[in-house]
């Protein structure tokens, strides 16, 4: 049996379901810019990872060219303290703010023949992240 | 309309079926209205689809290339530190800008034997690594080893003249794919030193 009757000739439920509301397409709308927008957040996310490691394997290299340079040189030229790179890594330009020095110090045991040599690059990375590599070696004095 | 006995309440009902049934289905305007955003969803998704191919197709090669340099470095430092030193030539090659022959510590003493390491590309587009052997005169090749990274170019730097005096060897590597598109454009340096030189050390 029939009860309800509002509306043109059309029962409640009909007319109630029939297309969708504002909200309903708004909320449709949210969903599939959420998803959208995640897909570009996530390629933009790859991109800078990819950038960060290229520039982490730059700067590890850079070091390890300032560690073998210094390596090569004659034992005399390892005079304690702090400068920059006498290497040459010209790739290390591709880094934002990049700042590059050596330390040596004579090792308190063997003063006059052993030298410990860290060598660090420092560069701002993604979202202005200061990001620093670092290695450290001893260099001893080569006798014949 | 009220229902308000027998005979009405029928015609009643058959007017609501037949509302019923004209609210079922869609009309060819709504019809449109859902092809037309559907295509819009379609291009939207084929658009992300097609982006993160691409960025992953370029992730994996960017990946490839700088775990192949790695490699490169690694078997280019473990030569030198472990070779003599820099050899003028031994056999067909000779060291240069393009080619880079490592005399290396060992070898046959009691035979006369000496062994290298020589790298270069040889006139192809991939680094290579030779393990030499001379014996009586005769090369023998140990090995070759070819590494999966094409190159546009491959030079050798020594910080001496002469290359057999030189202390530090330096390896400056130009990737194809950074030369292709104009970017990167400083080529991959790599330096490394021997470690057991005999004799040029002061």
């Amino acid at each position: 049996m029939f009860v309800s009757t509002r509306g043109k000739g059309r029962p409640a439920w009909s007319r109630d379901s029939a297309g969708t509301t504002h909200l309903e397409l708004i909320a449709a709308v949210f969903v599939v810019s959420v998803g959208i927008f995640g897909a570009f957040q996530l390629f933009r996310f790859c991109l800078d990872r990819t950038a960060a490691i290229n520039e982490i394997n730059v700067a590890v290299r850079a070091v390890q060219n300032e560690l073998e340079t210094l390596r090569a040189a004659p034992f005399d030229q390892l005079v304690p303290g702090e400068r920059g790179f006498i290497s040459s890594t010209p790739e290390l330009d591709r880094l934002a703010h990049v700042a590059a020095r050596v330390v040596i110090s004579a090792e308190p045991e063997h003063p006059d023949s052993l030298r410990r040599v860290s060598a660090t690059v420092t560069w701002i990375g993604e979202n202005a992240r200061r990001i620093e590599k670092s290695m450290t070696t001893l260099i001893g004095e080569r006798r014949p | 309309m009220k229902r308000t006995d027998g005979t009405r309440g029928e015609l009643f009902l058959r007017r609501e079926s037949r509302g019923i049934a004209e609210d079922l289905g869609a009309t060819l305007i709504e019809l449109l209205g859902y092809f037309f955003v559907l295509a819009i969803i379609v291009n939207l998704a084929t658009g992300v689809f097609v982006q993160s191919s691409r960025l992953s197709a370029l992730g994996v090669q960017t990946l490839e290339s700088m775990r192949a340099l790695q490699s490169i470095q690694g078997a280019f430092a473990q030569a030198v530190r472990a070779s003599n030193g820099v050899a003028a030539e031994v056999g067909r090659f000779r060291s240069g800008p393009s080619t880079l022959v490592l005399r290396m510590a060992g070898g046959g003493a009691d035979t006369g034997a000496r062994e290298f390491i020589v790298f270069g590309t040889f006139g192809g587009e991939r680094i290579q690594r030779w393990h030499v052997r001379m014996e009586d005169g005769a090369e023998h090749v140990e090995g070759i080893t070819s590494y999966p990274l094409v190159v546009a170019d491959v030079r050798f730097v020594y910080d001496s003249p002469y290359p057999e005096t030189s202390r530090l060897i330096t390896m400056q590597i130009q990737p194809k794919q950074a030369a292709l598109k104009k970017r990167d454009s400083q080529p991959n340096t790599m330096s490394a030193a021997p470690r057991l030189r005999e004799g040029i050390f002061p």
